[in-house]
């Protein structure tokens, strides 16, 4: 297949798996209107919420679809699948994987052994124990700003305090951190792995502080955690402990999910501008 | 500093593997063929060991066109030492071999005409 002709699939993949997100955002978006009990749903307010709520996930598909492609680069699925897996990176290990998958003219089958086995060596070579700090680091952060925020919160207007936390705070954070990561290891892979600690480590955060949170919550003001909401009959402990996880996993978790490939993405593009790797010799 | 512990089985048969040939290059998918392991085991140790400075790795130099070049490893002298140094009597040996089958695989891909070239 030309480049020419690849550049245009890649293309219409991309655009495909974004219109794919975006239209499971307007599913979504749908039955959250239709559970509010409006009747006649203009199909305009579906369209607008789901680009509101759905565009960084429908960005980062199709990034992530442009990335793969970019990469798995070979002369069949087994190459393509190690190519994928070692990042084409000029590495020593991944490019001595790749070399001596070259050169297994056996059978088609031969070669897909050797590269399924080299997969999980792939993508465990060069990771070390950083993506943990940075995991760490980002749940203390985050279980702090919580646990912060929220006895501020309760001891001023309670008009709750886990909203502004999970809604904005960690987007930038996985933003951040996989920019840098990506820039500073000169690789999307390298921001992804930091990125997904980060996402780890914020969710792992913000969990341990916000149950316990809500339910005290629920205990001491009779409202939700999320936003001060008072419900029509009282709440238990209970309650304000599973609002508080489900808000998490839904308004939190959902919504972190692309910054990691987002920034990781922008930081490798910016750097690879700015400083072209050199070709190997050979 | 590195810690000294115990290599596994498969560790050790790639060292003999190594040891065998002595100063010639092997290729990983030789030794994984040889070795009756998988490329997933092999490399991590290949990888460990070269870390370890026990194994000296180089680049084939002058590969197929069309082919790029594979990598080649074989025992330093550290590597030579460390195999020279390793406990290893004969019934413990046999029990391995028994085990693991991998020493009793190592025998058999030493004597395969050609092997590991």
């Amino acid at each position: 297949m030309s480049a020419g002709r690849a550049g245009w699939r890649t293309a219409a993949v991309a655009v495909g798996a974004a219109l794919a997100v975006l239209g499971a955002w307007a599913l979504v978006v749908r039955a959250g209107l239709a559970a509010d009990d409006e009747p006649g749903i203009p199909p305009t307010e579906v369209l607008v919420g789901a680009l509101f709520f759905g565009w960084p996930h429908a960005l980062a598909a199709a990034t992530a679809v442009v990335a793969a492609a970019r990469t798995a680069v070979g002369a069949d699925g087994p190459a393509r699948l190690l190519a994928l897996a070692t990042g084409g990176r000029r590495d020593e290990w991944g490019t001595a994987m790749r070399a001596e998958l070259a050169s297994i003219t056996v059978s088609r089958r031969e070669r897909r052994r050797f590269a399924a086995a080299c997969v999980p060596t792939a993508l465990r070579r060069g990771a070390g124990r950083s993506p943990w700090i940075t995991a760490t680091l980002c749940g203390v952060l985050f279980a702090a700003l919580t646990l912060a925020t929220s006895r501020a919160s309760l001891d001023g207007g309670r008009a709750g305090s886990l909203w502004a936390v999970i809604y904005g705070p960690p987007q930038l954070t996985l933003l951040a951190v996989g920019f840098v990561a990506a820039w500073t290891g000169r690789s999307m892979r390298a921001g992804l792995r930091h990125a997904g600690a980060a996402l780890v480590g914020i969710l792992v955060g913000v969990l341990v502080a916000a149950v316990p949170e809500g339910a005290h919550w629920a205990r001491e003001a009779g409202v939700f955690m999320l936003d001060g909401d008072a419900p029509s009959t009282p709440i238990t402990a209970a309650a304000g402990a599973r609002d508080a996880f489900t808000a998490t996993l839904t308004w939190g978790l959902v919504h972190w999910l692309p910054w990691p490939v987002l920034g990781a993405a922008a930081g490798a593009r910016l750097r690879r501008r700015s400083a072209p790797v050199a070709a190997p010799a050979g | 500093m590195t810690r000294a512990r115990r290599p596994s089985p498969q560790t050790i048969a790639v060292l003999d593997a190594l040891a065998a040939k002595a100063s010639d290059w092997s290729h990983g998918y030789d030794l994984c063929r040889m070795l009756g392991l998988k490329a997933g085991t092999v490399y991590p140790i290949l990888m460990r060991l070269a870390d370890r400075g026990l194994v000296e790795t180089a680049w084939e130099e002058d590969p197929p066109p069309g082919r790029p070049p594979r990598h080649l490893y074989r025992l330093s002298a550290a590597g030579a030492e460390h195999v020279r140094g390793l406990p290893r009597p004969e019934a413990a040996a046999s029990r391995r071999a028994g085990r693991s089958g991998v020493a009793g695989r190592l025998a058999i891909g030493r004597e395969l005409p050609g092997a590991g070239t």
